[in-house]
């Protein structure tokens, strides 16, 4: 009888267990980026990159892209987002080679490629900073659903430049996958990329 | 009449209590902290900086900014709409700091927005900040220039 009441108590603890561990490790991912479902690849683009040479998306299909849309002249909003890239991927260690970070300037006028390899430098040398002509990065924008303008500002002789500033990431087959809204903390972009490391 | 007594002596003991709080007495009603800013390589001509408002007194405003580094500096909001589209307004009416309260320059929100930066502004760097305020009059800064 104490025999059997014992049995009974090690398989309720048994199925607990189970039911943890199951309800721990077998549910879904949950991403903290907005999920883009569309396996299409992107339509592949040629820019040309902060050492002045002609850059292709594609180049990158062995990597995982982070792409930002930014600017140089941008002193707030584009350094948060590129300090926290960088810091996601200091979280995922020897796996940050994985990544590919771009930044297609939205501001070409201002952007040539010295001024955005030396910006691009100040947060991670293996960061591409990639400009062209204004129409040529709209091409590209558009499809991701990044809008630019030119705004004026009263306060100086320079002008600002309004812009989507969420960051997309493309898997290895092209495919648009994931979008951080501005302010995603590194914390939680570095969950998203381990995944997409494990599940790509 | 005893307990008349006690409710003046705990008024007192109040009054002495309140005046303690106001931090500072007699010093300057506005402090700044935690000022610090981005490094900017010679190629880019603007950077950011951020900082600590802290007011022990009446209610006053910071009006402007100029800095040594900068040919010009003001005071920038980060807007964003629905759609992620981030800009930046201008505050030409400068910054409301309340009486006995503070508020906080930080990333993605309000900043001092550093136009024609002179020079490199690297990691290590002080860079001196005057910042003009409505009562207070002008309260110098240095800001420290780090990568977050």
């Amino acid at each position: 009888m104490r025999k059997n009441l014992f049995l009974m108590i090690g398989v309720i603890l048994a199925a607990a267990l189970g039911l943890y561990l199951g309800f721990t490790f077998l549910r879904p991912y949950a991403f903290h980026g907005t999920v883009l479902q569309g396996s299409e690849p992107v339509k592949d683009f040629t820019l040309t990159s902060m050492h002045g040479q002609p850059v292709k998306l594609s180049d990158f299909q062995d990597k995982i892209v982070v792409l930002y849309f930014g600017y140089t002249f941008c002193p707030d909003v584009c350094p948060t987002t590129l300090s926290e890239i960088k810091k996601a991927l200091a979280l995922l260690g020897p796996a940050a080679s994985e990544f590919q970070v771009i930044m297609i300037t939205v501001d070409p006028e201002r952007d040539t490629p010295a001024v955005l390899n030396e910006y691009m430098a100040q947060f991670d040398p293996g960061f591409l900073g990639l400009t062209g002509t204004v129409s040529e990065i709209q091409n590209i924008a558009a499809p991701f659903g990044v809008y630019f303008a030119k705004q004026a500002d009263p306060s100086s002789a320079q002008y600002l430049m309004e812009h989507t500033a969420s960051v997309l990431v493309i898997n290895r087959k092209g495919a648009l996958k994931l979008l951080w809204p501005y302010g995603t903390p590194a914390a939680d972009m570095a969950d998203d990329l381990r995944y997409l490391l494990r599940s790509n | 009449m005893k307990s008349l007594f006690w409710t003046l002596s705990l008024l007192l003991a109040l009054t002495v209590l309140l005046a303690a709080c106001q931090a500072n007495p007699g010093g300057p009603a506005i402090q700044v902290s935690d000022v610090w800013g981005r490094p900017a390589p010679a190629t880019s001509s603007t950077t950011a900086f951020y900082m600590k408002i802290h007011n022990t007194g009446q209610a006053d405003r910071l009006t402007g900014i100029s800095s040594p580094a900068c040919g010009s500096a003001g005071l920038h909001e980060t807007v964003g709409d629905p759609n992620g589209v981030m800009s930046m307004q201008g505050m030409s009416d400068g910054l409301a700091i309340p009486a006995s309260g503070s508020v906080e320059l930080k990333p993605g929100s309000i900043h001092v927005m550093c136009m024609d930066k002179v020079g490199v502004i690297a990691a290590g760097d002080k860079i001196k900040l005057e910042l003009k305020f409505e009562n207070a009059g002008v309260v110098t800064v240095d800001a420290e220039i780090r990568q977050p």
